[in-house]
């Protein structure tokens, strides 16, 4: 009976959990849709402007600046879709792009009968300037938001009687990126380290982010 | 004009942000007293048994300006780089602090409560609000307030989460220091290092850790009259025939069994203050080191303190700390064996205000004793080193101190605590020519 209702718990859990995540990647994919078939709209308009589409990942690393005389390496995954308009020469592209990042994978170390818990979600909407040829360096500034929760987490010997701090905050983000792409397949496939310097409104912990983007055009 | 639809679409969204991000509470002034949701100690039931600690609202009593954590007597820094001389467990000589920073608390407020955004902050006023217990009791523990405190010694400071740079002959040597707390000798000032998940309640937020650093200070006070004189190096060959040369500047500040009986001296403060002999078991639980400080369940004796790791079952392996340990464990059982069984605060605190008064004039008495009580220094202490523990010299100082102790306690505790010292102690830590003083 109780293996039973264990097992209800953890399918009910399970569902939970792949409903939020569809709401995640439904949210991604209508975002997705809705730059396409503006760029699309866009590109019938002028009739001259060449549009691709890409998406993909990046492996990234937020330096965090926990410690007042040290950084903790934050990994923060992101997906990435990007727009491709080709501007003013047949080189350069503007390139308009969304992220969503997860902060959650590591957290900072702390004892552990007393933990204050941090996980972002982090939206951003972004436009770039890129430049096309062997290499593919890019310029991009984004914003967007951090969308926290903070949980306060407690074990023997603390005993939890009131909490004021758990919760879940809205915090604005701000970046700028320098980019430079490695082209492969002729252009499908783009690999793109790049450093991100960030400013996120009331939280001054948050400085510079490398990463590693691999991006896959789409059409 | 299409190709700037997405600048627009930034433009808007910035907007947007920076609207809601006003609408946070964030920076939302809190008025004075203030409230914090902050780390605290539950009052102890028993000294057996392990302290219980809880997340709460507290009110703040001497905290005055929130932002930069002053208040009347304590202020708390962030960050900085220490320069360390030595450092001999939690007690550290610096000569050199540096590049420290306001603490930049993140917080919202709430009716007037406090609530921390992120582990720093809540670190910072769980410290500030366990300090503010220990100077509401300070005069109950050791018959001298904060006030009277503060007058001798300035503002404390507290460094929180500085980095520990160990100055060597000819090189700095940056050292990783974690999960400790530590009393900096002669500068008055505190040193929360930084966190890590080997700590169980945070010591930073423990009043038994912070009660026993404030011990230093006050040990830094009473003994050495607080003045925290630096080991200056002598030549033992030359001065050898001078009694007067024991008491060469910064001698009594380098021996181990005075380090010792400063760490028990802090030990038995803390006590005094929460009511809890077990000082490190919420904090910090591994191999013996929590078994070998907790005063009331050890067994050890003074010839069984050993200079290596080895872990033999009733030996104790935690260096001079182990004498610390036989001095608090002496001084709360003449305490219980006189009666005085510790039950409140106040009644911890009789016996100790007189720890602390006997404490003050213990250097004047060792330094009328003879060279039979208290020896000429080893080559070891003339050159201002503690390189190992030797049992019969170490012996001999930690005997001067407590014939020292003992001389300045009131007459009716005399037997009692010559019993347990010479139980404790025995003949090689209170060897006879420094029982003299019991009969």
């Amino acid at each position: 009976m109780n293996n039973i209702s264990t097992q209800n718990k953890t399918i009910f859990t399970k569902k939970i959990f792949r409903q939020s995540n569809l709401k995640c990647s439904l949210f991604c994919v209508l975002f997705l849709i809705n730059l396409i078939s503006s760029a699309q709209a866009q590109k019938g308009k002028s009739g001259e402007k060449s549009i691709s589409f890409a998406a993909g990942l990046d492996l990234g690393i937020q330096i965090r600046n926990e410690y007042p005389t040290s950084s903790y390496n934050k990994y923060i995954p992101e997906i990435v879709t990007f727009g491709y308009i080709n501007v003013l020469s047949p080189l350069i592209y503007l390139r308009p792009g969304a992220r969503y990042g997860y902060g959650g994978l590591n957290l900072v170390e702390m004892p552990t009968a007393l933990r204050v818990e941090e996980v972002d979600h982090t939206l951003s909407g972004e436009i770039g300037i890129v430049a096309d040829g062997f290499l593919v360096p890019s310029i991009t500034a984004g914003i967007g938001a951090v969308f926290r929760t903070i949980t306060l987490k407690t074990t023997a010997p603390i005993e939890l009687k009131e909490d004021k701090i758990s919760r879940s905050e809205t915090l604005p983000y701000f970046y700028i990126q320098l980019g430079c792409g490695l082209p492969i397949w002729d252009g499908i496939l783009l690999l793109e380290p790049f450093v991100r310097f960030e400013h996120v409104t009331g939280d001054p912990r948050a400085s510079k982010h490398y990463g590693l983007e691999f991006t896959s055009q789409i059409f | 004009m299409n190709v700037f639809k997405p600048l627009q679409f930034l433009a808007i969204t910035t907007c947007f942000l920076q609207a809601s991000s006003c609408s946070d509470k964030q920076g939302t002034a809190a008025q004075y007293p203030f409230s914090a949701n902050v780390v605290d100690i539950n009052p102890s039931i028993s000294p057996e048994l392990p302290a219980t600690f809880e997340m709460g609202v507290r009110q703040f009593k001497y905290l005055k300006n929130l932002n930069s954590l002053d208040g009347d007597y304590l202020i708390i820094s962030k960050g900085g780089s220490l320069t360390a001389t030595d450092i001999n467990g939690s007690l550290i000589q610096a000569d050199q602090f540096e590049g420290s920073e306001p603490p930049a608390l993140r917080y919202t407020v709430n009716n007037n409560i406090v609530a921390p955004k992120d582990y720093n902050t809540l670190m910072m006023l769980s410290a500030y609000f366990q300090f503010e217990r220990i100077f509401d009791v300070l005069k109950t523990v050791s018959n001298i307030s904060i006030d009277e405190f503060t007058q001798k010694s300035g503002k404390l400071r507290v460094l929180y989460e500085p980095s520990l740079i160990k100055k060597q002959s000819d090189s700095k040597v940056t050292v990783n220091q974690k999960h400790n707390a530590a009393y900096i000798s002669g500068q008055k000032q505190f040193a929360l290092f930084r966190r890590s998940a080997i700590e169980k309640v945070p010591m930073g937020a423990n009043l038994q850790v912070l009660g026993h650093e404030f011990g230093h200070a006050l040990f830094e006070q009473t003994f050495f009259k607080n003045t925290f004189t630096k080991c200056v190096t002598q030549n033992p060959i030359t001065q050898n025939s001078n009694p007067e040369f024991r008491f060469f500047p910064g001698r009594l500040e380098t021996e181990y069994s005075i380090h010792g009986i400063n760490e028990g001296f802090a030990d038995f403060l803390s006590y005094s203050i929460t009511g809890n002999a077990d000082i490190l078991r919420a904090s910090i639980d591994y191999k013996d080191a929590a078994d070998q400080r907790n005063f009331l369940t050890s067994t050890f004796k003074f010839d069984q303190i050993k200079n290596s790791d080895t872990e033999i079952s009733g030996e104790c392996t935690g260096t001079f700390y182990c004498i610390g340990t036989l001095f608090a464990k002496s001084l709360y059982e003449t305490m219980t064996k006189t009666g005085n069984l510790g039950k409140d605060v106040e009644s911890r605190g009789q016996f100790s205000s007189l720890v602390v008064t006997a404490i003050s004039s213990a250097q004047d008495s060792i330094k009328k004793q003879s060279v039979d009580v208290f020896p000429m220094p080893s080559y070891d202490i003339a050159q201002c080193k503690v390189e190992k523990y030797d049992k019969i010299y170490d012996g001999k100082v930690a005997g001067a101190f407590l014939a020292a102790f003992v001389e300045n306690m009131p007459q009716s505790l005399k037997p009692t605590l010559c019993e347990r010292f010479s139980e404790n102690f025995g003949l090689f830590g209170f060897p006879l020519a420094a029982r003299s003083v019991c009969l």
